[in-house]
């Protein structure tokens, strides 16, 4: 065991880390989700064009300095909907990340500080709730909720409770038993005051990173969600949605499918990285 | 309680292996896979049945005009209009035999629906399984950067996060376009011949390798840091071989991941099958939900959450055979 602990960098994850520059990454992922809250909030700072304009003239455009990433079969410019899609994409994900993190955050405080009996039978639920994969479990809130952006939400939502409430209880549970909290317990400190004052605090790290994980997951389930048609109706303006109408021109318009694409694995990836970047630092911490 | 192995492992070995040290073991797994099937069934019930209120009123629509007595003629046609947990027993009942009633729109037995629907999703989910493990073992053992094997670790160590990053529906339709409408070289949709199978098994595979890829890595990463292998290494044996003996050790904790990995690929199928226009699970999920046919979309993930629970009782079983420092848990 000594020989793997003398040799340095014996693990490459060590030796890639020093090579990036992971301070730099993280500030331009940053910037990439400040970029995109500008477009949700105000759209026009951005958009060229009048997202709903029709010229049936000017259909099915190649990208061009007019038209930036062309235009679709109606003629109304793929740049300017993208942008302008980018609110409700955003919107639909954070009510859906919002609604996991506190459902989930509170069933795995509740599990985490009862007594060990109520805490064995919710995780037993958890487990089922994770033994169904998300998208079909969303699937199935969407049929008894209706279609819309607020049904797809809170089914996306409702999917990623599961492993909110796995993630918070394991954090609170290791909290729970550092000295500390037990010395602030033995010194009087009420069950409530303890749980709210050193338990949560302490245990939100993860789950805070998790949610920016969950953040990329919920954009690739809302436009997957939109894309099958679930969604906002036409008239509005979604990512999954623009690639769903994109999809009937898939033979003339590469630019329909290619562009709306790229702008959801970038967002993705980007809070992909913010997200592994705090695990990370929450790692080192204990 | 587990069933130790004394000191030695050589003649301990065996008397695991018999069915009285194994029923304990069986009997609980079995009744716990029994649990979380029963659960889903449930979970999935509440939604449909309970959530809205009326299931009627789902499959008529929100905005749908309906004069009451035609209203409750339908209830009573589908036996809503019992106390629902009447309704929740005879359905329980009726899913132990493997009934979940007809489609609200074919008026099909959603068992026989299932079954046709079935072998084609488990044709292409088969391959893709298969592509997913050859795709996700290469990037993994790529991204090591092996002596002998090219240095551009860095770049197949991000290529699984990429992966894991697209959704299922871009990948899709990219190869669509890419190998279907500019290249020409296999159909787009249709499920006549093999080469159409060739895009969705590539695109259902795609997700699968990336997490796939990104679990085996670490783990690998690990391995490599271990004695054994520097061992090996003194003692001169070839990367090759060296290698073969990491996989072996390093893909342990990947196996315990092919629940989870099938499971994606069912849901991924939804979105799959819709894109290549298929006839399978997916497909049959998809029309589901469009006509709000409960009674379907109830049975297919009442299958999916069964397909889970037999994958990783298996994998729950088998653990301990592919490691032997595993033993199995009462």
């Amino acid at each position: 065991m000594t020989d793997a602990a003398v040799l340095p960098g014996s693990t490459p994850r060590r030796r890639w880390s020093s090579l990036s520059f992971p301070g730099l990454n993280f500030w331009l992922a940053l910037a990439v989700i400040g970029l995109l809250l500008v477009c949700a909030v105000s759209p026009q700072l951005f958009a060229t064009h009048d997202p709903l304009a029709i010229a049936v003239r000017g259909k099915l455009q190649p990208p061009s300095a007019g038209h930036w990433f062309g235009t679709d079969h109606l003629g109304r410019d793929v740049y300017s909907r993208l942008v302008y899609g980018t609110q409700n994409s955003l919107r639909a994900t954070s009510i859906a990340v919002a609604l996991g993190l506190v459902i989930g955050s509170l069933i795995g405080l509740v599990s985490g500080t009862a007594p060990q009996r109520v805490d064995s039978r919710i995780m037993r639920v958890v487990d089922v709730m994770l033994a169904i994969p998300n998208l079909l479990l969303s699937l199935a809130i969407v049929t008894a909720l209706g279609f819309g952006l607020v049904p797809v939400a809170i089914a996306v939502g409702v999917g990623s409770i599961g492993s909110f409430a796995r993630i918070m209880r394991s954090e609170v549970l290791r909290v729970q038993g550092a000295t500390f909290v037990e010395a602030t317990a033995l010194l009087g400190a009420s069950k409530g005051y303890v749980i709210f004052r050193h338990v949560l605090p302490h245990a939100m790290g993860p789950v805070l990173a998790l949610a920016t994980v969950e953040f990329g997951a919920a954009v690739l389930s809302v436009s997957s969600l939109s894309f099958l048609g679930f969604g906002a109706p036409p008239p509005e303006m979604e990512w999954g949605l623009l690639i769903a109408e994109g999809r009937k021109f898939i033979n003339v318009g590469w630019w329909l499918i290619l562009f709306p694409s790229l702008v959801i694995v970038g967002t993705v990836l980007t809070t992909n990285h913010l997200g592994r970047e705090l695990e990370r630092r929450h790692a080192g911490d204990h | 309680m587990s069933t130790r192995a004394s000191g030695q492992a050589a003649s301990a070995r065996p008397s695991r292996w018999t069915f009285a040290r194994l029923r304990p073991v069986l009997t609980k797994k079995l009744l716990q896979a029994a649990f979380v099937a029963w659960a889903s069934f449930t979970l999935t019930f509440a939604i449909l049945y309970w959530l809205p209120g009326d299931p009627v009123s789902i499959m008529l629509g929100a905005d749908a005009q309906v004069d009451p007595a035609a209203f409750a003629k339908i209830r009573a046609q589908y036996g809503f209009d019992r106390p629902l947990i009447i309704q929740y027993a005879d359905a329980l009942w009726r899913a132990l035999h493997l009934d979940f009633g007809t489609s609200l729109v074919t008026g099909k037995s959603v068992t026989a629906s299932i079954a046709e629907a079935a072998p084609v999703t488990a044709q292409l989910a088969f391959i893709a399984l298969a592509l997913s493990v050859i795709l996700g073992t290469t990037l993994a053992v790529l991204s090591l950067d092996l002596p002998g094997f090219p240095r551009f670790g860095v770049i197949f160590s991000k290529i699984p996060s990429i992966f894991v990053a697209v959704p299922t529906f871009v990948v899709g339709l990219l190869l669509l376009q890419f190998f279907a409408f500019t290249l020409r070289w296999v159909p787009a949709t249709g499920s006549d011949s093999w080469l159409t199978l060739v895009l969705p098994a590539l695109t259902l595979a795609i997700p699968g390798a990336g997490l796939l890829g990104q679990v085996l890595s670490n783990s690998l990463h690990q391995t490599y840091s271990e004695t054994f292998i520097r061992l090996m290494r003194s003692r001169g044996y070839s990367e090759l071989r060296i290698l073969g003996h990491a996989l072996h050790n390093a893909s342990l904790p990947a196996f315990t991941m092919a629940g989870l990995i099938v499971g994606g690929t069912l849901a991924s199928s939804v979105v799959t099958e819709t894109v290549f226009s298929r006839q399978g699970i997916g497909r049959l999920m998809q029309m589901g939900v469009t006509n709000k046919d409960i009674n379907l979309v109830c049975g297919l993930i009442v299958f999916s959450a069964l397909t889970y629970v037999v994958i990783n009782l298996l994998v729950d079983l088998l653990y301990p055979l592919l490691d032997p420092r595993v033993e199995y848990r009462a």
